[in-house]
């Protein structure tokens, strides 16, 4: 079953302090190889909250997108929170999607949080809002947000794959929406390095990851009665570029097709990467297909394929 | 489209500790500095949200002048707990993982595949990386679509019936969603809010299947959660029970009255009722102000499971009251955060059950 939904306006918000890879690594006590591998995976800076709360980042996230959408608050009739670490919502027992509804005035909107698919959960999510909209004719629209900002400079460190960014973002999921229909979804789910840090990262994992996301694309596309080579524009988590290089290449993909400008520039913003991607690509074309991708530790990932 | 159905539930307890014993741990608990991540991270993440860790750890009422003794009898007298489930040897994901194991081997052979994994729970994880999504994932071994709902304390339970239910209708493909939800406290999470509720440990799974000739169950008929508005309840931590319940009764009241009118129901038709125990009084007010029965119900001085608490008490409902066919069951509870939520089932055959339920629980 279907339903015809689309990302009708996206928004984000990244924190003012911006950080060179090379500072933090002084300030992590990392070495010069760390370095020189960040900047091979293309991270040179990265946001940083600075003690910002990922409430306020979330806040601002939204009132962007509210500002420009022009979004009737009482009309939303829900909003789905994610994120990857855990001190990224409320301690308990608040809610701070809650919160956020009552920040806003969305009166009328019922408020979760969709998670542990780590930086998955944003594009994981929208698996389950469009089953939302499909089993649920009367409503209209849903409030996707994702915020983490990590607080231990030491952690920001993905292994060899990246750095983790401060940041927030949002976008209003619609019905009937004219632009960025959501065409196909899909997750995988290994299982593999559930215990995080805990766990010890095999180096096998990276190579599935590589398999997972160029099989991933070849069937949310497959999903959406398209190739892969149609797609006008990939829109990847800002993890480990030249792997994405590689995944693109063995799909038949030219790689001028890859959105490639925030890897350097604002590293990885856990859930974020993909929304703030399709913000900033303001050149799609229209009618034409493009795709969202995110990956989170544990095994996770989520391909969204839509329509300019 | 057809309902979908419960057709296995399963819980587990951990043995009970006496709230007076509980009160000496917990002081001891809270003279322990904090290390690691959370002394670098936690007292930032609540001050962010106007909490302090004292607040935390002993609220106003019950600050250092108050014995653990007096503490104990205050909440004891109050909301009625005076047990405290406690796991030992686990941590929450190890919980989960476990419960699911035990709802997977209550189920019969043939039964459909698990599809879907959604966990709930408020407490938190062992370690800010870990997933326990992720780990339900391994324990079942084969494909599947895990996530975790939360940030609405109890009432995300009824939050997954209703999004499980969205799936099944969106994607044909899908043939049984797994629903586990688990709480381990560990300090400096307070098991204590004010005096009006006390937390406990515990696990719960469902399982939700299509509809079919052969399903035997009970039908999901229908499922609501809605947020309280701000003007009713803030957002600080609630410190009067008086005051709490005032605010949480008449939305349940509301919410349950909408649900049932809407499927031409009336609460004298309701033959069980599922009730979040946050506290005796919340739960003697629902259900003196509705009619529904106090017979088939249980009672005890246990502690309230949190996102466990709906799952726990289905299965240790069914276990001691069959169900006859077409009977209706309505399941009420709480978001400790401001949310109200319920749900109607109606009895067309028993689910599996898998019942570890080591505290003291008794009928009315």
């Amino acid at each position: 079953m279907s339903a015809r939904v689309g990302l009708m306006h996206t928004a984000y918000y990244l924190p003012e302090k911006v950080d060179d890879v090379r500072s933090w690594a002084r300030r992590a006590g990392q070495s010069a190889a760390c370095v020189a591998q960040l900047e091979r995976v293309g991270v040179h800076y990265y946001h940083d909250a600075a003690g910002e709360s990922v409430a306020s980042m979330a806040t601002k996230a939204i009132d962007a997108l509210i500002r420009s959408s022009r979004l009737a608050p009482d009309t939303l009739d829900c909003m789905v929170y994610t994120h990857t670490l855990q001190g990224s919502v409320a301690p308990p027992p608040m809610s701070l999607p809650r919160i956020l509804c009552d920040t806003f005035g969305f009166v009328h909107a019922d408020a979760f949080s969709f998670a542990q698919q780590h930086c998955a959960s944003a594009l994981g999510a929208l698996r389950v809002i469009r089953a939302m909209f499909v089993a649920r004719p009367t409503l209209r629209r849903v409030l996707l947000v994702g915020a983490d900002a990590m607080p231990v400079a030491s952690e920001r460190l993905m292994d060899g794959a990246g750095l983790m960014s401060d940041g927030a973002c949002a976008a209003l999921i619609e019905r009937d929406a004219p632009v960025n229909r959501l065409l196909a979804v899909r997750t995988h789910a290994s299982g593999l390095a559930w215990q995080g840090a805990l766990g010890h990262e095999d180096s096998r994992l990276a190579a599935q990851y590589f398999l997972s996301a160029r099989q991933l694309i070849t069937t949310v596309a497959r999903d959406a009665g398209l190739e892969p080579t149609t797609l006008q524009r990939i829109l990847p988590h800002h993890l480990d570029l030249p792997a994405w290089h590689r995944v693109i290449s063995s799909l038949g993909i030219s790689r001028e097709r890859l959105c490639t400008e925030n890897f350097s520039r604002i590293a990885h913003v856990s859930v974020s990467d993909p929304i703030i991607n399709l913000t900033d690509c303001t050149a799609l074309l229209p009618g034409r297909p493009f795709l969202l991708f995110a990956h989170g530790v544990g095994g996770f990932s989520a391909a969204a394929l839509l329509l300019r | 489209m057809s309902a979908p159905v419960v057709t296995a539930v399963a819980a587990y307890v951990p043995p009970a500790v006496p709230l007076a014993r509980w009160s000496q741990i917990e002081e001891k608990l809270n003279a322990t500095a904090l290390t690691g991540w959370a002394r670098l991270v936690y007292p930032q993440w609540f001050a962010a949200y106007g909490l302090d860790l004292q607040q935390l750890t002993a609220p106003p009422e019950d600050m250092p002048s108050a014995s653990p003794g007096a503490a104990a009898i205050g909440i004891a007298v109050q909301p009625g707990i005076d047990l405290v489930p406690v796991e030992k040897d686990r941590d929450l994901s190890g919980l989960a993982a476990d419960i699911l194991q035990a709802i997977c081997t209550a189920r019969a052979p043939e039964a459909p595949c698990i599809d879907v994994v959604v966990f709930c729970h408020s407490s938190l994880n062992e370690h800010v990386s870990t997933t326990t999504a992720g780990r339900l994932r391994a324990a079942i071994g084969k494909p599947c679509f895990p996530f975790a709902v939360a940030q609405q304390q109890g009432a995300s339970v009824f939050t997954a019936l209703r999004l499980a239910a969205d799936l099944l209708v969106a994607e044909p493909e899908l043939r049984a969603i797994l629903i586990v939800a688990a709480e381990k406290w560990c300090h400096p999470f307070s098991r204590r809010i004010g005096r009006w509720t006390l937390q406990g440990d515990a696990a719960g799974a469902i399982v939700l299947e299509r509809d079919s000739p052969s399903t035997q169950g009970l039908r999901l008929l229908d499922t609501a959660v809605q947020p309280l508005c701000r003007a009713d309840a803030p957002f600080g931590l609630p410190a009067s029970l008086t005051d709490t319940n005032a605010i949480f009764a008449p939305a349940l009241l509301a919410l349950i009255d909408t649900l049932l009118s809407e499927h031409g129901r009336r609460a004298g038709e309701i033959a069980t009722v599922i009730a979040h125990h946050v506290n005796l009084p919340l739960v003697e007010a629902v259900s003196r102000q509705l009619g529904l029965p106090s017979e088939r119900r249980l009672t005890d001085r246990r502690a309230y499971l949190g996102t466990a608490e709906s799952i726990v008490r289905l299965a240790e409902t069914l276990d001691i009251f069959p169900l006859g066919h077409g009977e209706l069951v309505l399941a009420w509870g709480i978001g400790l955060g401001g949310y109200v939520s319920c749900a109607l089932f109606e009895a067309d055959g028993t689910p599996a059950r898998y019942l570890a339920d080591s505290a003291q629980t008794g009928e009315s």
